[in-house]
This record gives structure tokens, sequence and C-alpha cells, in this order.
């Protein structure tokens, strides 16, 4: 009989959480560039209504989408806890607007349960799953997933 | 002053959902009519190749006649649910759990599933089921926060009422049972004399569950 390893620690990651309407959510620290405060954000013309329009990061226009509006949430004025999460979805670069960033976590893959499986809903297909820490709920986002091909392509083309 | 509040709102309530009630009953009498046979076409065409593209097998549909599980003398499990009396027959049902403090909203989901609640390290999926039963026009402005969540489908669901009433020992021949052509699925039957539906709550899950309520 084949020896099992004793340290196969589950496979954990890396997790960014941030807030949004009084809920934590988590997105994978690898897609996480960098942390903003909310900065002049220059409103595009003819976007999709989740787009909050354009910032100058370091030279390289970055399109800025409210977190809030793409989930659905009600809007909320943007305040001194607010940030922007730099995120990088296949080579693509964004901006997420979230309520306010909390820490760094570490997540075993068998901590996130499956996303709830609730009707055929497409507009929560980006929910990865839910863990439970300390005895709240943190949504998993799946970045890949927040916005379809076509918003992708959209977003990039602003 | 305010003293004096209004009664006949609330008698209007009343009224709304017993006449509710009896439309369940009536639609009930009314299904007992066969459907009409679709004509029948021996025609052999050639079949397209089609690809099976796998898909979740739709709910069951049910035969005319009580359910398995009322075979017999059966009990279920009253409460209220926006007024609206409903029942779960005891076999069916998984608990029930004071409204958790805590529920997490998932976004992108509409108003009928108001998020999860953590039960012993399981996620209970909270659901309206008010939305469900009543029209939209039956649903009352102002609602009482849910007290207590049915659970249902090895706990996988809560259903938010509005308070746990009795348990009822009933024949199967008290409840006019729903019929194939019912337009409401999740409806298993209805108790006659105490005005009260019976969830069909296999269906209920599994159309929750798919999103598909035909």
């Amino acid at each position: 009989m084949a020896k099992e390893s004793v340290s196969t620690a589950p496979e954990a990651s890396q997790y960014v959480t941030f807030r949004l309407a009084e809920e934590t959510y988590a997105i994978n620290v690898m897609q996480v560039q960098e942390v903003l405060r909310v900065s002049e954000i220059a409103p595009v013309p003819g976007a999709p209504h989740y787009v909050l329009g354009i910032i100058n990061l370091r030279g390289n226009v970055v399109t800025v989408i409210d977190a809030r509006r793409r989930m659905g949430l009600s809007d909320k004025e943007p305040d001194d806890a607010s940030r922007v999460v730099i995120i990088e979805v296949s080579g693509q670069v964004i901006g997420i607007l979230v309520d306010s960033v909390a820490e760094v976590i570490e997540l075993a893959a068998k901590e996130v349960d499956p996303a709830p499986n609730v009707g055929n809903d497409e507009s929560s297909k980006y929910i990865q799953g839910v863990a439970s820490r300390d005895g709240e709920l943190t949504i998993v986002v799946d970045l890949n997933k927040l916005l379809t091909d076509e918003e992708w392509a959209e977003v990039a083309n602003l | 002053m305010s003293a004096r509040r209004q009664p006949p709102v609330l008698m209007e309530e009343q009224q709304a959902l017993t006449a509710y009630l009896d439309g369940l009953l009536q639609e009930i009498a009314e299904e007992e009519k066969p459907p009409a046979a679709a004509p029948e076409t021996q025609e052999r065409v050639p079949q397209p190749i089609v690809r099976p593209v796998p898909a979740p097998p739709p709910p069951e549909k049910k035969d005319h006649g009580p359910p398995p599980w009322a075979a017999e003398r059966f009990q279920c499990l009253i409460f209220r649910v926006a007024g609206l009396p409903l029942a779960v027959p005891l076999v069916k049902l998984n608990g029930i759990l004071k409204m958790p403090q805590q529920i997490t909203p998932m976004p992108g989901h509409g108003p009928l599933f108001m998020g999860l609640a953590q039960h012993q390290g399981q996620q209970v999926k909270v659901v309206d089921i008010a939305r469900l039963v009543l029209p939209a026009d039956r649903l009352p402005e102002q609602r009482p926060s849910p007290g207590h969540l049915i659970l249902i489908d090895e706990a996988r669901w809560g259903l938010a009422c509005d308070r746990v009433e009795e348990t009822l020992t009933l024949d199967p021949q008290s409840v006019r049972w729903r019929t194939p052509q019912g337009r409401r699925p999740w409806l298993a039957g209805t108790v006659t004399r105490q005005l009260c539906a019976i969830l069909d709550v296999d269906y209920l899950a599994q159309a929750l569950a798919s999103g598909r309520w035909d």
C-alpha cells in the first residue's frame, strides 16, 4: 500500500476581502494589483450603467466599475473608506469600486462551499462560493465571471 | 390621535386571502376536466441529428390523487405566511428554526431568495415563500418580520414564515389534491375544512434549485 503523506495541507489560496452593503466579499489576491483611494473618476458618456468612468493610473487609462451596481445592490456615495481595487482578468486591467477593503485571508478549497444554486439566474454566476468565517459568511467572487465576455470586450473598448 | 386603528383594513386582507384560497379550491375543482387529446401524426420524417444537451431533469409531474406520503392518514404542520395558512407534511419537514439573526443576502438574485443562513455548519437557502404562493397584488405592503424558518429538503431550504401554528392529522380524503393540469405546481392540495394549502415540498425544492416551474 502506498504510503500516504501526512503533510497534505489542503490547497489554500489567499483572498482580499472587501465590504459591500454590509457583507464581506473575497477575491483571489493573485488577481489584485493594487488598492487605491477614490480619486477623480471621469465619466464616459454612453458607457454601461455599472461603469463609473475612467481613471489615469500612472499614465494608463483604467476603467472603473461600480461593484454595487454590477451586483444589483443599492447605490452609495463613495466616502473615506471607499476604495478602487485594481484587478487583472485575462490580461485586462480594471478597477472596481467597493465600500471598503478589509483584509487578506487564507481559504482552503474545502472551506469554500459551492455557490448557492437558486434558480437559473445568470446574473449571479460570478458567485464562486461562500465560506464561513467567525460565524459570518464571506462571498467568494470569481472575477473572471464578473462580466460576460461581451461586457469585458465592451469595457476594453471604452 | 392614532388610538383607533383601522380594523377594516385587516378585514379586507383577510377577505382577500379567503378569496385567494377559495380560488385555489375552485381551480382544483375545475381541473377535473380531461385535457383535449392532441391529434396524432404518424408521418415519418427524417429526424435531424441532435446533440444531447445535458439539462437538469424537469420536476416530476404528479398523477392525479394523493402523493405517496398521503396514502394513509398523515400529519401536517400549519404555518402562516403573510396571513395565508400553509402546510407541509411532517414526513417532509426537516426542522423549524427561529428566524436567524444573520441572513447573508446573495447578490444577483430576485427577492424570492432572501439569502443564506447558517445552521449546524450547513448553509440554508432562505426563501420568501410568500412571494411564491401569493400573487404580487395580494402581498401586504406591511408584513411582519418572519418569525421562523421551515426547513425542507434535508435543510437545504428554509421557508420564511410569520409564525408556526399547529399540527393536523388528516385523512387523504379530506384534501383536494392537485391534478397535473393545475396552474400552481407547488400546490400538493388544499385542506377543505381548514382552508389551507399543502405544499408539494419535493417539487418546490427541485423548482427552486432549477428555476423551472413547469
